[in-house]
């Protein structure tokens, strides 16, 4: 098991206050307009403003950051595809969160290229980390939770790490489940349930 | 799980740390941006187009189908009205019983239906519009769905069959016959009657020949066998008095198909047409890589007044096991030596059979090991049905213990039954009917085998 370097952390996506989700929204938009009569500046705006957040749930999800690197590349290649089937509904990094999910899975389902968990990088440690042993306690219990997380039932992972490693808030993942927030919230309880006799059980 | 546990747990799930994305990705990705992003929007202008498009086919195929079956449906309702209802009805209670006497004299039977076929042989022969019974030399059966009682039946009756029966009662109807313990036996007991709409043409014709006949009059000697299962109500009963009274039955006396269909008995019928009911498992007390196919035909419940005929429900029966020569290492009916086609299948009717299988090592799980197909045609509707069941290797290595509770009591019944005609002492088989009557305290027949396997065993060889 390598350790994940604890310095150095990407930014996690933030959940935005409520007085500032309509502006968003109706940014997000403009923008979206913008890149469909063509405006390739805007496309690259899009890319810039989402990328990051794109790759953060991607490693969160496979632990990998060169594996990451190349889903978050397959995902926006997806997204151009699937542009002209966006239709606005849910904000645009729930969308691309969406795909990148199933491009993780995909992924996964991909009998020769199975994520292995002994076969990590070993990245770099740079100067000021916490000791090496600090890393590989506090890594080994991350790695056993993201194990877990992705040992859960298809509907209460996806809940799990859209909301916890993608950053979406509740409301946003009802939207595009289709559900209520209520029954999220139901999901997020019981894959609580679930995990913590994953993890008891290892 | 408690406040403190969740709390760290979300706690955890929100710090996972992660890494800065590699230098350039952002590069790559921009590089893979679309170079004429108006296509975009020209594409999801054609794809609302296109699926406008679509609804409105579809709702037009819709509408001509709707429009289709509306006609059909009323063209079939005013022909219909031609016939008078009160004197078809009068048919079927009185007349067909003389079509019974003559059904027995017109059996189609003696057709082998299991074979064993290479699966993709088996596709190319299919693909050339031959079987894998030709491929062996064996007797191609096929199914003949023009086929009809009236065809099958009428030499019988003019044949004089009927004649022989002695004149009716002038007032009181026969007898009803004593109801039995479940419809497996009722259908034993009831008269094989073939009563289509064009048998009934035929009895109309030859009304004092119709009349003349009374369920009571028929002598409907047992066993009987359907498909060639024999499902003699009476075999039971026989293994039970020999056992009651300290005595083991002779070996190969045992009827062991009849015994299998009486403690397979009767689930909830289907409510029309015909079910073929399909389970397998390991068998019970055996070894490991021997397991037992149940296969069973089910047809509707009706009541029927005292002295009535049970209607029938299909004509043409035919059922068909296919096995996987690639899969399965041995295979055997249990009861029977082969099944056979059955002209007609009544209804309030419940047949069982059994296949003991071993399979050749290393099958993969989701090999299809067996094609069980049932055809006929159904009275209801006139038209040819086909009911298809697979079993793969997986349901093979089903643990007995998973199986439905008639699957078990069926293939309890089997083992036990075929130690009886082995002379082999069945203490196992009492203990797991024991366990089985435990469960369900209301059937009768789980404590039944549990009490004679217990008295059999303390019989000693």
């Amino acid at each position: 098991m390598c350790p994940i370097i604890v310095a150095n952390v990407a930014e996690f996506p933030s959940r935005q206050p409520e007085h500032d989700a309509s502006a968003r929204w109706s940014e997000e938009h403009q923008l979206l307009d913008a890149i469909r009569s063509g405006d390739r500046s805007a496309a690259e705006e899009m890319v810039e403003r989402t990328y990051s957040a794109v790759f953060a749930s991607l490693f969160r999800l496979c632990a990998d950051s060169d594996l990451a690197a190349d889903l978050t590349q397959e995902t926006y290649q997806k997204a151009w595809a699937a542009l002209p089937k966006f239709d606005g509904r849910s904000q645009l990094f729930t969308w691309l969160y969406r795909i990148a999910y199933t491009t993780f899975l995909n992924h996964i389902r991909r009998p020769r290229r199975v994520l292995s968990m002994d076969d990590e990088k070993v990245p770099d440690v740079s100067d000021g980390a916490p000791s090496a042993e600090q890393m590989l306690a506090a890594n080994e219990e991350s790695e056993r939770l993201r194990a877990a997380v992705l040992r859960l039932p298809e509907d209460l992972r996806f809940t799990v790490t859209a909301h916890f490693w993608g950053g979406l808030a509740v409301k946003e993942i009802a939207r595009i489940e289709d559900i209520t927030s209520v029954a999220i919230r139901k999901r997020l309880h019981k894959a609580f349930s679930l995990l913590e006799a994953i993890l008891d059980e290892d | 799980m408690n406040q403190k546990r969740k709390a760290e747990l979300q706690r955890k799930l929100g710090m996972t740390s992660v890494l800065k994305p590699p230098s350039g990705l952002v590069e790559r990705i921009k590089a893979d941006i679309p170079h004429d992003l108006m296509s975009i929007e020209r594409d999801r202008e054609r794809l609302s187009r296109s699926t406008a498009f679509s609804v409105r086919v579809a709702a037009s195929i819709i509408l001509l189908i709707s429009a289709t079956y509306l006609s059909i449906h009323l063209m079939s309702r005013s022909s219909e009205s031609v016939v008078p209802t009160v004197a078809r009805a009068k048919l079927s209670k009185q007349e067909t019983p003389a079509v019974a006497q003559a059904a027995p004299a017109a059996p189609p039977q003696a057709e082998v239906t299991i074979t064993l076929a290479d699966k993709k042989e088996e596709e190319k022969r299919k693909d050339r519009g031959e079987s894998s019974f030709d491929r062996l030399g064996r007797r191609s059966r096929q199914f003949k769905p023009q086929s009809t009682i009236a065809d099958e039946q009428v030499p019988a009756v003019s044949g004089g069959v009927v004649a022989t029966l002695p004149p009716p009662p002038p007032a009181a109807p026969a007898p009803a016959p004593a109801p039995t313990r479940e419809p497996a036996a009722q259908t034993a007991e009831a008269p094989v009657v073939a009563a289509t709409a064009e048998r009934m043409a035929v009895n109309a014709a030859a009304p004092a020949l119709a009349k003349s006949a009374k369920a009571a009059d028929l002598d409907f000697a047992q066993p009987r066998a359907i498909f060639g299962i024999s499902i003699d109500p009476a075999a039971f009963d026989r293994v039970k008095h020999t056992i009651e009274q300290g005595a083991r039955p002779a070996a190969g006396s045992v009827d062991v198909a009849a015994l299998v269909n009486y403690f397979a008995g009767t689930s909830r019928p289907p409510r029309h047409e015909v079910r073929l009911d399909v389970e397998a498992s390991r068998a019970p007390l055996a070894d490991s890589d021997k397991a037992l196919i149940r296969f069973t035909v089910d047809t509707p419940r009706e009541d029927v007044s005292p002295g009535a005929s049970v209607p029938p429900v299909a004509t043409g029966a035919d059922l068909e096991i296919l096995l996987n020569r690639e899969a399965v290492a041995s295979h055997r009916l249990i009861g029977a030596e082969e099944l056979k086609t059955q002209a007609t299948l009544m209804k309030n009717m419940s047949v069982t059979g059994m296949l003991d299988m071993k399979l050749k090592p290393r099958v993969p799980r989701r090999t299809t090991v067996a094609t069980l197909t049932l055809r006929y045609r159904s009275v209801e509707d006139g038209k040819p049905h086909t009911i298809t069941r697979t079993v793969q290797a997986s349901d093979l290595a089903r643990t007995w213990a998973s199986s439905t509770r008639r699957h078990r009591l069926a293939t309890l019944g089997a083992v036990w039954s075929e130690s009886l005609n082995e002379g082999g002492v069945a203490g196992d088989v009492a203990t797991s009917a024991e366990r089985l009557a435990t469960e369900a305290p209301d059937d009768e027949r789980a404590r039944e085998l549990a009490a004679l396997a217990f008295a059999f065993s303390r019989l000693g060889s």
